[in-house]
């Protein structure tokens, strides 16, 4: 028995189940496209089952899975990669960029800091919502350093995007905006790499601006957040 | 050896960020930037100013940034710790997030729509 507990409580056996259930998910999204079927979001439930089914306790498992964070500030250095990929087509609409970033930052963050009181929030909830529209890193860095609950942040973060992905198509639609780099900004600055996911099934250009206002919006999300 | 030689780079600037944050915040107690943020701003610089070439990088950072997501299953499931939390205010941070996603969807789209369109009329940004 303490050998098979010592395997399920490893870190291969931890990082092995957490890329089967986050493949079993992209695998769903890409066979039904459904946003609601997100990898993060299919992984997350998937886990939780297994963790139910199996018996084995969240706080071991979390021990197990633990070197999976040890990327996550590589991750937000190494976001410098798809900005210098994407530097043409970012210094032809550097102005719109720049604008749609900040105006949506503080858009987001403003009407969360106002609403969330008067829907009755605590302060430590307010401060998980307030980085919701920001790429996953930088939300979690940001709820981190507004006192904030990182697993909240993530949770908010996820549906957020999966709202965008599955109701801004249809708004785009029919406020007629058409324009590439209005519906790139647009998703990007409010639904991160899910939004960019959708945009690119939209248009190729609004998905490659998408996939740099995420970045910006996320710089700007925490530069704001460092006035809180 | 060219991936470990990506994986040390990515590391190194995102060392000398934290370093960075760590002097910033001894010498300024009230400043606060994230050490990340300095560690991908030197390392933009260095990749725009072609001091450091994207093969130096890209695979590596390609991978992280592509598959961002994977790296927060442990704070996606830690949200078992928080379920009392949720529940009570569960339809009160669906309600803020709904309003507040909204509002920025129109502030965003309309801003960046008239910011293309003043550019047009003063006749720059176009192809």
């Amino acid at each position: 028995v303490w050998v098979v507990n010592s395997l399920l409580t490893s870190q291969a056996f931890g990082v092995f189940v957490a890329s089967g259930a986050y493949l079993f998910g992209a695998f769903l999204y890409r066979k039904t496209r459904f946003p609601l079927f997100t990898p993060i979001l299919v992984a997350t439930l998937v886990i939780i089952l297994f963790l139910e089914l199996s018996g084995i306790a969240l706080s071991a498992f979390l021990g197990s899975i633990q070197s999976i964070q040890l990327f996550l500030g590589p991750l937000i250095v190494s976001l410098a990669v798809p900005i210098v990929k994407q530097i043409d087509l970012i210094k032809k609409h550097i102005l719109p960029i720049v604008v749609g970033s900040i105006v949506g930052a503080i858009a987001s963050m403003g009407s969360i800091i106002i609403l969330g009181p008067l829907f009755g929030l605590t302060p430590e909830l307010v401060a998980s919502i307030i980085p919701k529209s920001a790429t996953t890193p930088i939300a979690v860095e940001v709820a981190d350093m507004l006192q904030g609950i990182r697993s909240i942040a993530v949770f908010v973060v996820v549906i957020t995007a999966v709202i965008a992905a599955v109701t801004f198509p249809t708004l785009f639609k029919w406020l007629k905006l058409k324009d590439p780099v209005v519906i790139g900004m647009t998703f990007g600055a409010n639904a991160h790499a899910l939004g960019t996911a959708k945009a690119i099934e939209i248009d190729p250009v609004a998905g490659a601006i998408s996939g740099i206002a995420l970045v910006f919006s996320g710089i700007a999300t925490a530069l704001i957040a460092l006035f809180l | 050896m060219k991936i470990i030689r990506q994986i040390f780079v990515i590391l190194f600037f995102y060392v000398l960020g934290e370093g960075i944050a760590l002097g910033i915040r001894t010498l300024f107690p009230a400043v606060f930037i994230p050490g990340t943020l300095i560690g991908m701003g030197l390392m933009l610089w260095m990749l725009i100013s072609k001091r450091l070439k994207a093969e130096h990088v890209e695979d590596v950072g390609g991978f992280l940034t592509g598959n961002m997501s994977f790296f927060f299953l442990p704070a996606a499931i830690s949200i078992l710790e928080y379920l009392d939390i949720l529940r009570s205010s569960l339809f009160a941070i669906i309600a803020v997030v709904v309003i507040t996603l909204y509002l920025s969807f129109f502030a965003v789209a309309y801003s960046v729509k008239w910011t293309i369109a003043w550019q047009a009329k003063r006749g720059v940004g176009r192809e």
